[in-house]
């Protein structure tokens, strides 16, 4: 108990993340209602096919890159699978992350082994790099890159790095490193609906429309 | 802030929906989006990535829409769009998109961009930042008929050409038959031989059929524009004229961006949906086959491809109709690369293609289809749009290439099997 970063841990797990959590929450619903409540005008153009089950299969079928697209991004595509990927494996298979969701919602399901979730860890910090990269060389990126972006890529990249600090004991007082990721990942909870981190919710409506939109007029999407 | 700058501020306010909100939400600037757009493919201009020509439609959207926007506007990290700002992207919302829909097909998040640059054509046009050449065809078609001028005494004439060509009676303004046709100017101009094709393709197959001399016209320029007031006024004559004559279906000619007009977006211009169906040509066609009321005799032993216009197949859905009947009259097809949904624009549609100051940068975006073309080297590209038609014709010329273009409606025609009753069994 005479650890000095001990009551830091504790308000971050606590305090810090209840802050967190509300303000995360609260702006994706901000965010989503602001989104819903511009609505649709209705469609009286008769309908070819099902749009409804297009929109829900696009959901998922635009998480492929389409035939032949993937060589002219490279860096962008495969760097956007590996982080989305290495992200996901570390955040949602990791032990103790695991042990969170079921304190709070009573969730379980089976963790993966320290090898997969460092490596994957490791892995979607080169994909950062590479994706940070390309935002500062590749023309087109570079024209499009705002605060937002550089920003997004910072709040990504700091739970993962202090995550893997933490757990391996590499540098500074494990308490703190642990602190210091915690309250990483609330930045991160912070930003994420006022940030382009929002698109990892809003893209679920953004693919669904496309396909509805597509669909119904009996083409791909 | 001036006047008309205040009301392409408000059309564009009025486009902005739950999609569009979705769309700029969730957009991550990945820029893939470029590697899909014609335009920037064959420049390597970053000013042409289709994301950054919706920038002052997502600025709006910012500022007015989401409460962190609003924030931020007010104290000045988000700018206001200009006058100015305006004037600059009216290039890159007219003279470098064609509304092809390529975009749309890649974006990782589902961002519907094509649907985005339609949709912010109503503010360019509104606040007088559109095309000299479309706002000319926009009066010309409200003033006079057709984007083209006054075409029904060229009609008219044409109409008489073809009859005595076939040897068929064709009736304007009958009342009681199943189908009113609808040309496109650049048919009437330049490909009227079609008019011929399809009354010798429905008088085998019993089809009843008629021309409005009130509304005979299909294109919708006010679509191209972005103005809805036009593009209803245009939709709206082809409603009354076949609401009037009682025919059950119009049949949206060889025009690309007529079927997105009349099929698509026209029953959302006036408000309701019409009295009578919409079918496309080769649907129709292709329905007629399934029927066995088509019949071909013979094919063409010539190497074709086929050329997919984007507002017929990518946005419109037409993609397997008009395979099914190349292959009943083609002895030899080949398809280019990227054929079918993701085939590449001819780099003159949505209205791109009759701005003269882009003249060069369409040049330039036909190299991928020459590239195309080149590696599978046809003797003819059949396509569905008279004006993919009109462009691929004036671009292969213009590059020194002999192949012939021809309309997939004439190249049925051409083998129609005269011999055989094809009428309903």
């Amino acid at each position: 108990m005479n650890n000095p970063y001990f009551d830091l841990l504790m308000w971050a797990r606590e305090t810090g993340f209840n802050i967190a959590l509300i303000i995360f929450a609260g702006g994706i619903v901000l965010r989503l209602t602001e989104i819903l409540v511009l609505g649709r005008k209705k469609d009286f153009a008769p309908a070819k096919a099902n749009g409804f089950s297009q929109g829900i299969k696009t959901i998922f079928t635009r998480s492929v890159p389409r035939k032949g697209v993937v060589k002219f991004a490279p860096v962008t595509y495969l760097g956007g699978y590996v982080f989305h990927i290495g992200f996901f494996i570390a955040f949602f298979f990791f032990a103790p992350h695991i042990a969170i969701f079921t304190d709070m919602l009573g969730l379980w399901w089976p963790s993966v082994g320290r090898v997969i979730i460092e490596s994957s860890t490791a892995l979607a910090v080169l994909a950062l790099f590479a994706l940070l990269y390309t935002r500062l060389t590749d023309p087109v990126r570079r024209a499009l890159t705002t605060f937002d972006d550089y920003l997004v890529l910072l709040l990504s990249l700091l739970p993962l790095v202090t995550g893997y600090i933490a757990v391996n004991k590499l540098i500074g007082d494990p308490t703190l490193m642990l602190a210091l990721h915690i309250l990483s990942v609330e930045l991160l909870m912070i930003a994420f609906p006022f940030t382009k981190l929002m698109h990892a919710v809003s893209f679920v409506f953004a693919r669904y429309y496309n396909g509805a939109i597509q669909g119904r007029k009996g083409a791909e999407s | 802030m001036t006047a008309t700058l205040q009301r392409g501020l408000n059309a564009l306010r009025e486009q902005i929906d739950a999609p569009v909100a979705a769309f700029f939400t969730s957009c991550v600037s990945c820029g893939l989006c470029a590697e899909a757009c014609i335009f920037y493919r064959e420049t390597e201009d970053p000013k042409y990535t289709p994301i950054k020509k919706l920038e002052l439609m997502r600025r709006v959207w910012s500022r007015e829409f989401t409460l962190f926007g609003r924030l931020a506007g007010a104290v000045g990290l988000v700018k206001p769009v200009t006058d100015d700002d305006l004037s600059e992207w009216e290039e890159l919302i007219y003279d470098s998109c064609t509304m092809c829909g390529r975009c749309t097909m890649v974006c990782p998040v589902g961002n519907d961009l094509t649907m985005m640059i339609r949709k912010m054509r109503e503010g360019m046009s509104a606040s007088g930042h559109a095309p000299k050449e479309l706002i000319g065809a926009a009066e010309r078609h409200t003033d006079l008929g057709s984007p083209m001028g006054e075409l029904h005494p060229a009609l008219v004439a044409q109409v008489k050409h073809q009859e005595k060509a076939t040897g068929i009676k064709i009736s304007f303004d009958e009342k009681g038959v199943d189908y009113m046709v609808i040309l496109s100017a650049q048919e009437i101009a330049e490909f009227p031989d079609v008019i011929g094709s399809m009354s010798r393709i429905f008088k085998k197959a019993n089809l009843t059929w008629t021309i409005s001399n009130e509304a005979f016209e299909a294109t919708n320029v006010g679509v191209q524009l972005g103005n809805r007031d036009i593009a209803r006024v245009l939709v709206q004559r082809v409603v009354d004229a076949a609401e009037k004559l009682g025919v059950k279906y119009v049949i949206s000619p060889e025009c690309g961006h007529a079927y997105q007009a009349l099929r698509w977006e026209g029953p959302n211009l006036i408000g309701r949906p019409y009295k009578f169906g919409v079918v496309h040509i080769i649907e129709l066609l292709d329905q007629l086959r399934e029927e066995g009321r088509l019949k071909v005799d013979g094919k063409d032993a010539d190497k074709l491809t086929f050329h997919d216009p984007c507002q017929i197949n990518r946005r419109g859905g037409i993609n397997a109709e008009p395979r099914r009947l190349m292959n009943m009259v083609a002895e030899n097809f080949v398809e280019t690369e990227d054929a079918g949904t993701m085939n590449w624009c001819c780099s003159g549609g949505g209205g791109a293609g009759a701005i003269e100051r882009n003249e060069d940068l369409r040049l330039d975006a036909f190299k991928l289809k020459k590239r195309q073309f080149e590696k599978v080297g046809p003797d003819k590209i059949i396509t569905m749009c008279a004006f993919c038609h009109h462009t691929l014709e004036d671009k292969l010329e213009a590059n020194d290439m002999d192949i012939e273009v021809v309309g997939l409606t004439d190249l049925i025609a051409e083998y129609l099997d005269e011999d055989t009753d094809g009428s309903k069994a």
